[in-house]
């Protein structure tokens, strides 16, 4: 359609607003509620037209463009009225420098206030220059305002990575609509009048009120009133690099803003961001990084060089080749680092290389393009947000299976929900039911499908209605579930002709599996190792047996970014550098990616391939001479093609392809939960333990835990109790409580939920245990050196018996 | 009651609830009616009817009582109807409970009149309406031709005071629910021209053309339609809706069926405030006893028409009268306005066509459709057709409820209705339309109450809340009051709505309080003129208006404020100041023990004087000098300097 602005005739397609309309036509309208990702609000009216034939100054952003229409951005009424509501926003915000007599005199006189929480003007607030106050100021021409300031002096709001300063809001309501399209919808308008705000529900704090800290908000706020307190102080940006977000296998791109050679923030560079990966790059400037290498003399790991510590790796490793050594790399590295590892593990050492993060064999990555129904298996917010994301805008073609109320099940066309531990059974029903044709009466060995599902605490007419949407689905499974469970999901997927995506648990698990990997699990029955060299893999926490295992080699080499449980039992200690610090690539589902250098490694620590490859060399191997990162990815890139090429002849090819394991077990329906039987020592009596994965505590926790806020929430998560074991022991939500097990003692909240089973509770996150008064002091010999950093903790695993006490009123 | 399935159906129930009716008039037994809405029950009627009762027990005589709604006679309240056999009803004002014995003792006891506070008779049986202009012959006077009465139309308040708003049975032997079987009978276009026929226009304060309205929804695609009745009553001084939700909530609910019918809608929702319990209530029994007749529901009298209505309570806010606010709030939604288009008949409540109307719209409509749009476009004047509800209030001698032809002057309305002002002072003003609407001076009171009249006085309609105010109101007050009421309740959705209103009142303030300059009238202006221009809905657009309308009619007085620091009004206290008058001050004392700032000096039985520097205006002296000696007088005016003579005195 045809319309004018200013005269000017613009061309645009139907449903275009006359604002957008004026932009295409070059000119450029006021406004500040309007943002291009959020649908129109028309509450600030800056943006206020005449339009021929209409009565009054309708808002252009929200006003659709139409044939013929003669709009007039600049009449003297338009300007006038610009002006005085941009004077009225003006009077509210704090001491504008716009009317300011003394204007520039301020940079030589107030310089130091600059660390004052409290902005008391543009120069001294955070977002002067990119605020788009300042900007429309500008724009409108506004030299002085007359109206006298009114706004009220409200307290700042402190929450995890940021803080609302109230005081700089003008309520344009783009982070209440922001956070309503990513759906935790946790602030709105409140109250009314002169005191109207954007509040939490109640005005409980971020934490209690669904909010992910994703940092949407943050990202749309168009002055300072949302800031992130990461690198407030660190100036403006000097220079941005855009990279790959160092977490889950998501792969969502960053840009990291540097000044001064230090990470200031990270932004959205075109996805939306995470928790994880907006707020999650602290850690690369902790204090506890390893900055120089660590040799184990006199039982104690001293600092040392390079030279001295890579001498001691190869004197210990040319002494122990052969099948009883083992690499364990994480897709924590990037594809460099596992191309040189596998290498190095394989030709020179003739041991294997594996690790423990690997998705299913038979897997392919997960496409954004896939277009027929979805299964999502447990909750994958807990690990993979922004697959989670994805997942939520396909709604209508989600069936969920899980027995928590995430909110994916929420948003699902049909929703399953097991009791606890029952989700593999359900799935074999459902293969039955789809292999059989016979629908939801097929005949299993424990009987009828759907009576088998309904044992498991999954209504009949749930099941029956789930079966026509798998068709063809694509099931997807997050490293949070259980293998068992995966390879259930592996037979339904071969039953309903369709295919799984098994998401890897970091952003390189894809380009570990690609690189033929071997998978490490540290619960089955392991090959027979005397030594191993591990990279990026914090074993030791979290898995007890791991610990115990580790602690018993002949020689063990850790290379990681700080002092882990795992690096605390090491021989030698090297220091890695961090994604922020290398050039290299990593492997996601759209394709190769590149990891770009942001700045330069920290103290002395390296690479993980240089380190690599030095090695190689030092041990006298060829194939290990390169120059740079770039001759790496050379070298391994067909490699990588060719898995590409095999996995992409895969996709949609109907059936899952792997290992053609088609013998289906027989059908188990019990109505006891099947994790009941895995419990600890009997003697901590009541309830089993459980820890499910926490996005706030990542992986085992080795970057999440250096970054404070994310330790601040996950050291938070409550303790998730069914609401009969909470009535028994007198709890409420909300109510403290302390957890205790032979191993040590926590103090928890308390939440009551039916996503757990009666006796069960369930604990997020991989939390560090504090240790009981009477437990045998030789387990500390075993946790080995410690930095400041971890505390004589105990790590207590998932299965154990643990005892919960309520919190008395005063505090034990 | 069996359940209505057709027509004849609902004339068998109506034909019963006939014979009730009369039996009311013709038993054996005295018939007692208690205006019982919430402007009653806050004047006592409560208290009255446990009098009645109690009074009526002790004399052992069996009578008929009855909750009536509210017939309008605000002043006279409580309102107690007495009707014994082979005698008209008659009405009594102010039977307080204290006077309720005695008039059971008169009236029923002794078959006396108690002349005095009688205000008519009401031939009930035989008149329907007011408009059939009924005439007793009895030596009562008929109510009808009470002074405050008699220039009145009752269309929307038919029934209101009149019938049982518990009882459907009355609302149908008064003729209910005729209107939907007319409309039944006609299509939905029959209906919607039948409506434009009759000229009716929005009677929430827009109004916008109601068959215009209707048709937008009808014309727009969509697969549900929904039919919503405003009921969110929130300006102050504005009690129109109120009365007839209490007084005849049939009329409504068969107005929404008429409604819902011409535009296709088969759900409808009554958004009402939560202030209003009795209200809602009662609206809850109507729809029951609606559903139970069979006029509400599926396949109503057989038509294939359904409708099922359910009842939305709002929590407070004045902006969700705004129609889009009060649709995001009946979605679960906070109440904020959205800018319009889409409008609400092409995307309205969940996405679908909507039809906002008021409750006093629909409650014409039944009969509209019974005496046909022709009639009803009878009353009024030029583009204002029909009758218009007004809430009567202020310093007039006869408060009230009252429905008149469009077109009645402002001078009608106040002294022939409303019987002048108190005390017979002069009148100084009337606000019309509530906080959106806006002052027109004492001198323009010829000026005819229509849409066009007043808007080109640069008022508003409104919903029709009419304050009328006296000599002792301060114009700066008025305005600062009204602007205050908006400024609390924007949603603070738009800039100037929610800080444009807050600079005003902050300059009206320095205006009430002495610290104001003349530059500031020009800025209060300028801001007005873009909270009105710039605002996103209704309610920031009309905040203005108060303080535009006291600009232009009373700019002297603010005038007075500024640059004479004086409150003509004597109500800014810091405008006025205190004084003793030396010659009747005889030096007691009381006026100094009573100021909490010892302000005032002077010996024991010598005059005393106020020093004006530590004097707060709290105006303790003034009640507490004797009344034998008044010697303290209030003036207009800053720090008035005292006399040389007066100094003397003091001395």
């Amino acid at each position: 359609m045809l319309l004018t602005i200013d005269g000017l005739a613009v061309e645009v397609e139907a449903g275009t607003t006359v604002k957008e309309a004026a932009q295409k036509a070059g000119v450029e309208i006021p406004g500040l509620c309007d943002h291009p990702l959020l649908h129109p609000h028309g509450g600030c009216r800056l943006c206020l037209v005449e339009v021929e034939g209409m009565r009054g100054y309708p808002s252009s952003c929200t006003l659709p463009a139409s044939e013929g229409m003669a709009v007039k951005t600049n009449t003297p009424a338009l300007v006038e009225l610009r002006r005085t509501v941009l004077e009225m926003l003006l009077s509210e915000h704090p001491c504008i420098c716009i009317n300011c007599d003394r204007q520039g005199e301020c940079d030589q006189v107030r310089a130091s206030l600059r660390k004052v929480p409290r902005t008391i003007g543009c120069r001294y607030c955070p977002a002067d220059g990119r605020c788009q106050l300042q900007h429309t100021v500008e724009l409108v021409g506004l030299k002085r305002t007359e109206l006298l300031p009114v706004g009220l002096d409200r307290d700042l709001i402190r929450s995890p990575f940021f803080d609302r300063d109230p005081n700089l809001c003008i309520l344009c309501g783009r982070c209440v609509r922001v956070c309503q399209d990513r759906g935790p919808a946790a602030i709105t308008f409140a109250s009314r009048g002169f005191e109207a705000g954007i509040e939490t529900a109640f005005g409980r704090p971020l934490e209690e009120s669904g909010c992910t800290f994703c940092g949407a908000c943050v990202d749309v706020c168009p002055t300072a009133a949302l800031t992130e307190r990461s690198g407030r102080h660190g100036g403006r940006a000097q220079e941005t690099v855009v990279t790959v977000c160092p977490y889950c296998s998501a792969n969502c791109s960053l840009t990291l803003e540097v000044a001064g050679g230090r990470v200031l923030r990270a932004a959205p560079a075109e996805d939306d961001l995470c928790v994880l990966g907006r707020f999650g790059s602290q850690f690369v400037h902790h204090p506890d990084r390893l900055k120089r290498p660590l040799l184990r003399k006199n039982g104690r790991l001293v600092e040392t060089g390079w030279e001295e510590a890579l001498a001691a790796v190869c004197r210990n490793l040319e002494s122990r080749r052969g099948m009883e050594f083992a690499l364990i790399i994480s897709g924590v590295c990037s594809n460099e680092a596992l191309f040189l590892a596998r290498r190095l593990a394989r030709e020179v050492m003739g041991g294997r290389a594996y690790a423990p993060d690997l998705p299913a064999p038979s897997a392919i990555p997960w496409s954004a393009g896939f277009q027929g129904p979805v299964l999502v298996l447990g909750d994958p917010g807990s690990t993979n947000p922004r697959l989670e994301a994805r997942l939520l805008e396909m709604g209508t073609r989600v069936t969920a299976v899980t027995p928590a109320r995430t909110r994916l099940a929420r948003a699902a066309r049909c929703w399953l929900s097991p009791r606890p531990g029952e989700e593999a059974t359900v799935l074999e029903a459902l293969t039955r039911a789809l292999q059989d044709g016979q629908g939801a009466g097929s005949q299993t060995s424990s009987g009828q499908a759907w009576r088998v599902a309904e044992a498991c605490g999954v209504m009949e007419s749930q099941f029956r209605s789930a079966l026509p949407l798998l068709q063809g689905a694509c099931l997807v499974a997050g490293p949070d579930c259980p293998p068992e469970l995966v390879q259930a999901a592996e037979r339904l997927a071969r039953a309903a002709g369709g295919e799984l995506v098994a998401a890897g648990q970091n952003c390189n698990s894809l380009g570990a599996a690609a690189l033929g990997l071997e998978p490490w699990d540290w619960s089955a029955p392991s090959p027979e190792i005397r030594s191993a060299y591990l990279a990026g893999c914090n074993q030791a926490a979290g898995h007890p047996e791991a610990a115990e295992k580790l602690s018993g080699l002949d020689f063990l080499v850790v290379q990681d970014l700080f002092l882990t449980e795992t690096a605390a039992l090491a021989d030698v200690v090297l220091p890695a550098a961090s994604f922020a610090e290398i050039q290299g690539t990593v492997l996601s589902p759209e394709g190769l990616l590149p990891v770009r250098r942001a700045v330069a490694p920290r103290g002395q620590s390296r690479p993980d391939w240089q380190i690599f490859a030095r090695l190689g060399q030092m041990m006298r191997s060829s194939g290990f001479e390169f120059e740079s990162g770039e001759q790496v990815t050379g070298a391994l890139r067909e490699e990588l093609d060719e898995k590409w090429q095999c996995w992409a002849g895969r996709r949609g090819s109907g059936a899952a392809g792997g290992m053609e394991n088609s013998a289906a077990l027989s059908l188990r329906a019990s109505s006891q939960p099947t994790r009941d039987g895995r419990s600890g020592s009997p003697e901590g009596g009541g309830l089993t333990l459980e820890c499910g994965p926490s996005i706030y505590g990542f992986g085992g926790g080795t970057r999440a835990s250096r970054v404070p806020d994310l330790k601040y929430l996950h050291d938070h998560l409550s303790l998730q109790v069914h609401p009969l074991d909470a009535r028994a022991l007198g709890l409420c939500t909300g109510d403290g409580a302390i957890l205790q097990s032979s191993e040590g003692w926590l103090e928890v909240r308390v939440r009551t939920t039916r996503n757990v089973n009666r006796g069960t509770v369930c604990l997020p996150g991989n939390r560090r245990w504090n240790p009981a008064p009477d437990a045998a002091d030789g387990a500390d010999a075993r946790q080995g050196d410690h930095d400041d950093h971890l505390p004589g903790w105990r790590a207590v695993a998932s299965g154990c018996r643990v005892r919960l006490t309520p919190l008395s009123e005063d505090g034990r | 009651m069996k359940k209505a399935t057709d027509r004849e159906g609902l004339e068998e129930i109506r034909r019963l609830s006939e014979v009730e009716w009369r039996g009311l008039f013709t038993g054996e037994r005295p018939l007692i009616c208690v205006g019982m809405s919430t402007c009653g029950i806050s004047a006592h009627a409560q208290e009255t009817w446990d009098a009645l009762a109690g009074e009526l027990d002790r004399l052992g005589t069996e009578a008929r009582m009855m909750r009536v709604g509210c017939l309008g006679l605000c002043y006279a309240e409580p309102l107690a109807c007495i009707k014994l056999p082979g005698r008209p009803l008659i009405c009594y004002g102010r039977a307080t409970p204290e006077a309720a014995p005695g008039l059971v003792q008169d009236v029923v006891g002794r078959g006396n009149i108690v002349q005095d506070s009688v205000l008519g008779s009401i031939a009930l049986q035989e008149a329907p309406s007011s408009v059939d202009q009924p005439h007793s012959d009895d030596a009562i006077p008929s109510i009808w031709d009470h002074p405050m009465m008699k220039p009145q139309i009752r269309i929307a308040l038919r029934n209101c005071g009149l019938v049982d708003p518990e009882d459907i049975g009355h609302y149908l032997a008064r003729g209910g629910y005729r209107g939907l079987e007319k409309a039944l009978a006609l299509s939905s276009p029959g209906v919607i021209q039948e409506v434009k026929a009759s000229g009716l226009r929005g009677r929430g304060g827009a109004g916008f053309p109601t068959g215009v309205k209707w048709e937008f929804c009808r014309n727009a695609p969509g697969e549900e339609k929904y039919l919503i009745c405003n009921a969110d009553e929130g300006g102050p001084g504005a009690f129109m809706d109120r009365a007839i939700l209490e007084g005849d909530p049939h009329s409504v609910i068969e107005g929404m069926l008429i409604a819902a019918y011409a535009i296709g809608a088969t759900r409808g929702f009554i958004y009402c405030r939560a202030e209003y319990p009795l209200a809602l209530k009662r609206l809850e029994t109507a729809l029951a006893q609606a559903r139970e007749a069979g006029v509400l529901g599926g396949d109503i009298l057989g038509s294939g028409f359904d409708l099922d209505i359910s009842v939305k309570e709002g929590a407070g806010a004045f902006v969700c009268g705004e129609e889009t606010a009060l649709m995001a709030s009946i979605e679960g939604q906070r109440g904020m306005p959205r800018t319009r288009p889409p409008f609400p008949a092409n995307s309205g409540l969940w996405g679908q066509p909507t039809n906002i109307n008021n409750v006093e719209t629909l409650a014409n409509l039944p009969e509209i459709l019974v005496r046909g749009g022709s009639w009803y476009s009878a009353f009024g004047m030029g583009r204002s057709r029909g009758t218009k509800t007004l809430s009567l209030a202020g310093v007039v001698n006869r408060t009230g409820l009252i429905e008149v032809p469009m077109g009645m002057t402002l001078n009608q309305i106040i002294f022939d209705i409303g019987g002048g002002i108190v005390g017979d002072r002069a009148c100084k003003g009337v606000l019309t339309g509530g906080p959106s609407g806006g002052c027109i001076p004492g001198t323009r009171l010829d000026v005819p109450v229509d849409y066009e009249s007043l808007s080109q006085m640069g008022s508003i309609v409104g919903s029709g809340s009419m304050i009328v105010i006296g000599e002792d109101t301060c114009i700066v007050d008025l305005a600062r009051f009204f602007l205050s009421f908006v400024q609390k309740e924007s949603c603070g959705k738009c800039t100037p709505c929610r800080i444009g209103t807050r600079q005003m009142l902050a300059i009206l303030e320095r205006i009430a309080g002495g610290e104001a300059e003349l530059e500031d009238l020009d800025r209060l202006e300028r801001l007005a003129v873009a909270v009105k221009d710039a605002s996103l809905c209704g309610l920031g657009a009309t905040a203005p208006n108060p303080v535009l309308t006291t600009l232009r009619y009373f700019r002297q007085e603010f005038e007075d404020h500024i640059q004479d620091r004086r409150c003509p009004s004597l109500h800014c206290s810091r405008l006025t100041s205190y004084s003793i008058d030396s010659q009747r001050c005889k030096g007691c004392g009381a006026c100094a023990e009573s100021c909490p700032a010892g302000a005032i000096i002077g010996q024991k039985k010598s005059p005393h004087r106020i020093d004006q520097a530590l004097c707060l205006r709290c105006g303790s002296c003034l009640s507490a000098c004797p009344d034998r000696f008044k010697a303290i007088s209030q003036s207009a005016g800053q720090d008035q300097p005292a006399t040389p003579a007066q100094e003397k005195g003091a001395l």
